[in-house]
């Protein structure tokens, strides 16, 4: 009994080290990256393309604006790095460039309603959780286009604040200082936007629009 | 908690977002109100509804391109930032903003200097103005009118308006000097300038002219006389000369 308890603390030991050793590693990449090194900068943008692509598709419902909006986030983050100070949480600075981009690029792209249906027939929405059953994959691919409809439908602070909360799992303090918002604004916000979510999500339950099925 | 209040929290509560106590107070209310407790299982469904949006699979190529053209555009940021540090060595904003400030500073100062010197009252550009204006005059047919007036008329009346007329003012002169000197003061000759060449010519026939003959009468007065730009106003000064033997 002695010696699983020892080696679970040696565990959990080992764990904590290594979460050090990565986060010392992430840290000596961005002072490296800050001091003007391609291959670090390079690296950084290989660790973190893709939550910050998918974050931007979620914000934007686009797979083309999301690539323009993860691309100019690095670009942005280049341009700041010499504003940025290492002890800052790295995460936390990138989402909340990354937020900025989806907003601007959103304000910029107002008037154009993005197309749910290309996504679907394009396949970027559709997420096939089983490819030998075609129907349950098409059943999907709609129930995620009415999420994202459904997202679109939110005001813009609180579909940012709903995607960090509940899509990217950050805690609504993270949350609120990549808005720019205090803790109770952002938990209001989420409030609001999830009674919307399961408002749109009861319309088209009664309308019959949505059969869930899960795999 | 009434089931208003309760109504409000549950949002929050399907999410773990609601603080410690409120969470408690709230749990005690489920237990008692199926009302509420149903609803509070509709945003749980409803956030695991959600939730299930993942996003969709990004593939590497379109990764790799979006990573290059980032690389690529950093590149090209990087290339300009050495060209502007090769043209001004360590380059800030404040030093951008001092220099750019200096350069206007200095344009401002040598547009005022060039203003100055082309400047209107100045007698050397007027002349050389005047001079210009007399060679651009626009040459016309013989005969032919502009403004109602003959070409030959135009230049009259430019050469006219050019002109001015002054009497040469007597010097004081010692009582030694010889009498034709004398004499000459007495009758002061006509100096006329043409504006046109800027020559100063003797006339002699001026001063016989009737129109002076009134200068007789009153030798001992000094006569000055000015031809303004309009040919028909003359100006003319008599003053006393200052070498008239006082009356004793």
């Amino acid at each position: 009994m002695e010696i699983a308890l020892m080696a679970e603390k040696i565990e959990g030991q080992d764990e904590s080290r290594d979460r050090e050793g990565e986060v010392a590693a992430a840290a000596r990449l961005i002072i490296r990256a800050k001091a003007g090194d391609m291959t670090a900068f390079d690296q950084i943008i290989t660790n973190h393309q893709r939550r910050v692509i998918s974050l931007a598709w979620r914000l934007l419902g686009n797979r083309e604006d999301a690539r323009d909006a993860a691309q100019e986030t690095f670009l942005r983050v280049y341009k700041s790095f010499g504003r940025f100070d290492p002890a800052q949480d790295f995460n936390g600075w990138l989402y909340r460039i990354a937020v900025n981009v989806c907003r601007d690029l959103a304000r910029k792209r107002r008037g154009d309603h993005f197309s749910l249906e290309a996504e679907v027939e394009s396949g970027a929405i559709a997420e096939p959780a089983s490819p030998h059953n075609t129907e349950s994959a098409a059943m999907l691919a709609q129930e995620q286009a009415i999420l994202m409809r459904a997202l679109a439908t939110l005001p813009e602070k609180e579909r940012a604040a709903i995607v960090l909360r509940d899509l990217e799992g950050m805690d609504t303090e993270e949350v609120a200082k990549i808005l720019g918002s205090s803790p109770t604004t952002v938990r209001s916000q989420i409030s609001a936007a999830r009674v919307k979510i399961k408002a749109f999500r009861e319309r088209f339950l009664k309308r019959g629009a949505v059969r869930i099925v899960r795999p | 908690m009434q089931c208003t209040h309760a109504e409000k929290l549950i949002p929050l509560f399907a999410g773990d977002d609601l603080p410690a106590r409120e969470t408690d107070a709230l749990r005690r209310h489920l237990k008692s109100c199926g009302n509420c407790r149903r609803l509070a299982a509709e945003f749980e469904e409803s956030l695991d509804w959600l939730r299930g949006l993942a996003a969709p699979q990004f593939d590497e190529a379109m990764l790799d391109g979006m990573r290059d053209s980032v690389l690529r555009d950093v590149g090209r940021i990087e290339n300009r930032a050495r060209w502007l540090q090769w043209i001004v060595p360590g380059l800030n904003l404040r030093f951008a903003f001092a220099t750019s400030l200096a350069l206007l500073l200095i344009g401002a100062l040598l547009g005022l200097v060039i203003n100055r010197r082309q400047s209107p009252h100045d007698p050397k550009s007027n002349r050389a103005e005047a001079r210009k204006g007399g060679s651009d005059q626009v040459k016309l047919p013989p005969g032919k009118k502009l403004d109602g007036q003959t070409n030959d008329d135009k230049q009259a009346a430019s050469r006219k308006t050019d002109r001015r007329k002054f009497r040469r003012e007597p010097i004081n002169r010692e009582p030694s000097e010889s009498p034709q000197t004398e004499e000459r003061m007495a009758e002061p000759d006509l100096i006329t300038q043409n504006m046109d060449t800027g020559e100063f010519t003797s006339d002699q026939s001026a001063a016989a002219n009737p129109e002076d003959a009134d200068m007789d009468a009153s030798r001992d007065m000094l006569r000055i006389e000015i031809q303004t730009a309009d040919p028909n106003i003359r100006i003319i000064w008599f003053a006393p000369k200052s070498n008239a033997a006082p009356s004793k």
